[in-house]
């Protein structure tokens, strides 16, 4: 007997009305799905190229050397002592996670209309997908930060633990924009653009290239606020033994993470019943 | 499991396309249009729906499909047909009314949906299966079933931007005949595939239909909506307007239809689909039953001949015509022609096919026309031509005899002078 059918069930189907439940458990009855989407974002990515999966960790890298060249090198940030192009990598690693998430989640529900208009499924499944193959891409490059903060003799402790917390307050942070993102980019076909700029503003509100030791005092707090700012601090934490110690505004940026992502959920589920119509 | 499959209570989907338009489309303008008149648009939302620049795809449908019934939707374009699916499938919702759905639902509006090219055969089936709602472990179990329905084993670690198009439609079709549905919804997809893959997939859906699945099938081919479902139901511009058998659906449709041809009189080809080269086409037909008995009629076991118009800019020799006939199944029958040279003149010249016995019975069958130059360049082609019935004698349907070979009865074929 199909152990599967399961699924099999009664399913009513009328007008939207209101705000919807969550039906969250009905995401995860395709959880398979997110993991075969996952596979097919980093299959495709890779297949094709000469140099495969040394691409996902090649990007930060570039990052890295650019930034060590231009702003460690001729603008001569200060890095908390910390030798500049490891001190920028830790940072360029959670940042990318964060912003890969925000613009796949954003483009997903326009990048997969193909699938969209032909069947049904969550379509929170997309963005989730992306959310799991980036991370795929983001363990890869923590690998390499991993063989240079030995080299820079710093050492691996059980700070390492906390890392995954991490990651998820950044997909959190990430998930949360790019679904309202997706949701005003089905109505509003400039909203790419503007996520684009809005992302670079982002990036330099946040301790990428510079150590967030730079913001005056009486800014610090409205800075924490940023959950990016916690995450690049908490990387640095981790693995330079440096940073920020987390209060109160971390929990504060939580909260906000909390807040963007569940709001974000719903407008997306809102959204996608008619979607189709709007393409 | 409940008797019924699906219930359609009073379903309506309503597209608004102007009001839509209207409204800002970026961002910008968005924020221009709320600073301008910041609360514009709860008068928008609070206005009851407008139905200016609004369109009912779907209006007042109600009906039921039983258990391990197969019902069939037809209507022109534009009629409904699609949106029905499109919300039973839930992709998107109605505006108004009410559908179940009872079981598993598996949706077949596309072939292989989701398919990614860089992939390989079997990456594709864990893919495709799992957007059709199959688990992993489940396309784990059925994946040599899958591959041997498909019949590209050999290619199955291949990434199918190297597979044919046929094959990448088998491999599509084949997951899809696996999941299982208890409910099948299909839009137009049974009729890709070459011959013999589409009669092993039909198979396969009356296999699933034995096992208790119901299926709602849409499609302009009248064969396989003949041929599957004993039931239809006929939209027209957003309303179900009739539901009844399918036999007597079929021919309310085609009275509908205007390319079925009347016997004794020209059916214009001009705005057929014609393929080919076109430098000698067909121009209009007709056929009548050869011994004016019943006023002309086609009847089982009588004569027939076709006129075929055709249009050469000059002094040409063709060296093939022909004219099959298929069943409402979409089963070849009968094609006869002449593989010879036959001489046209230049303008309008007439080719004349009779058959002494057409070995048909009573019904409706499709005609499609075939015409090559020398050297076999295809001159012209319309796959579907025409419809023709067949009239039942008052003797009653004969008794065909089955060794009597299509193939020897009586054809000729020669070149005539246009009509006026």
């Amino acid at each position: 007997m199909d152990v599967e059918k399961n699924v099999s069930r009664d399913v009513t189907i009328s007008p939207p009305q209101g705000w919807t439940q969550l039906e969250l458990h009905e995401v995860w009855e395709y959880r398979d799905l997110i993991w075969s989407f996952a596979a097919r974002n980093f299959r495709v990515r890779y297949r094709q190229m000469a140099l495969g999966p040394l691409w996902s960790i090649l990007s930060p890298l570039i990052d890295m050397i650019i930034f060590s060249t231009i702003f460690g090198g001729l603008a001569k940030l200060p890095s908390e002592g910390i030798p500049y192009s490891v001190f920028t990598y830790t940072a360029l690693i959670p940042w990318g996670y964060f912003s890969g998430v925000t613009t796949a989640t954003a483009g997903s529900l326009v990048s997969e209309m193909d699938v969209i208009s032909k069947i049904y499924f969550p379509r929170l499944v997309i963005p989730l997908a992306s959310v799991l193959s980036l991370l795929f891409d983001t363990i890869i490059s923590l690998l390499i930060l991993t063989a240079m903060v030995l080299y820079y003799h710093f050492a691996i402790t059980w700070k390492v633990l906390v890392l995954p917390l991490y990651l998820l307050l950044a997909a959190g942070a990430g998930l949360g924009m790019g679904l309202w993102l997706a949701t005003l980019a089905v109505q509003y076909r400039d909203t790419r653009n503007l996520a684009g700029y809005g992302l670079q503003v982002l990036k330099f509100l946040t301790p990428v290239v510079y150590s967030a030791s730079l913001i005056p005092e009486k800014w610090q707090i409205l800075y924490n606020l940023n959950p990016m700012s916690w995450v690049v601090a908490g990387f640095r934490w981790i693995f330079l033994d440096t940073g920020l110690m987390p209060d109160i505004s971390l929990w504060i940026s939580i909260l906000l993470v909390v807040i963007l992502f569940v709001s974000g959920v719903y407008v997306f589920r809102h959204t996608e019943r008619t979607i189709v119509d709007w393409l | 499991m409940s008797a019924i499959s699906i219930e359609v209570d009073d379903l309506g989907k309503l597209y608004r396309y102007n009001s839509r338009a209207a409204r800002s489309r970026t961002l910008g303008k968005a924020i221009l249009d709320t600073l301008v008149s910041p609360f514009g648009y709860l008068s928008d939302s609070l206005r009851a729906p407008s139905t200016a620049g609004s369109l009912w795809a779907l209006r007042h449908v109600s009906f039921t499909v039983q258990r391990a019934e197969v019902l069939g939707i037809l209507g022109q374009n534009g009629a409904g047909k699609s949106t029905l699916l499109r919300i039973l499938s839930r992709i998107t919702l109605p505006t108004e009314g009410l559908a179940r759905t009872h079981g598993r639902v598996g949706s077949l509006l596309q072939i292989g949906t989701g398919f990614n090219y860089e992939l390989t055969g079997r990456e594709n089936i864990y893919l495709n299966g799992t957007i059709l709602g199959m688990k992993r472990s489940e396309v784990d179990r059925k994946l040599n079933a899958i591959v041997d329905f498909s019949g590209v084993e050999r290619f199955i670690d291949t990434p199918i931007k190297r597979y044919s198009s046929g094959m990448v439609v088998r491999l599509g079709f084949s997951v899809a005949m696996f999941m299982d549905p208890d409910i099948l919804l299909v839009d137009e997809v049974l009729s890709v595939g070459d011959a013999a893959f589409r009669q092993k997939s039909l198979e396969k859906v009356l296999e699933l239909v034995e096992g208790g699945c119901s299926v709602l099938f849409v499609s302009h081919d009248l064969f396989m909506i003949q041929r599957l479902c004993k039931r239809s139901i006929l939209f027209e511009a957003g309303k179900l307007i009739e539901e009844t058998d399918t036999s007597s659906m079929i021919e309310h449709y085609l009275s509908k239809i205007t390319n079925v041809m009347v016997a004794g009189e020209w059916l214009d080809l001009s705005t057929a689909s014609h393929q080919g080269t076109g430098e000698i086409r067909f121009v209009r037909m007709r056929y009548r039953g050869a011994d004016l008995k019943f006023q002309g009629q086609a009847y089982p076991d009588g004569p027939v001949e076709f006129l075929l118009e055709v249009e050469s800019p000059g002094t040409r020799n063709i060296s093939g015509v022909s004219v099959t006939l298929f069943d409402l199944s979409g089963f070849r029958l009968i094609n006869a022609g002449s593989i010879e040279e036959l001489g046209l003149n230049r303008g309008r010249s007439c080719v004349r096919i009779s058959i002494e016995h057409l070995h048909l019975k009573p019904g409706t069958y499709s005609l499609a026309l075939w015409m090559v130059g020398p050297a076999d360049v295809l001159l012209d082609q319309i796959l579907s031509a025409a419809y023709m019935n067949v009239t039942a004698t008052t003797q009653g349907p004969p008794e065909l005899n089955p060794f009597r070979d299509k193939v020897t009865s009586q054809v000729e074929v020669s070149v005539v002078r246009a009509e006026p």
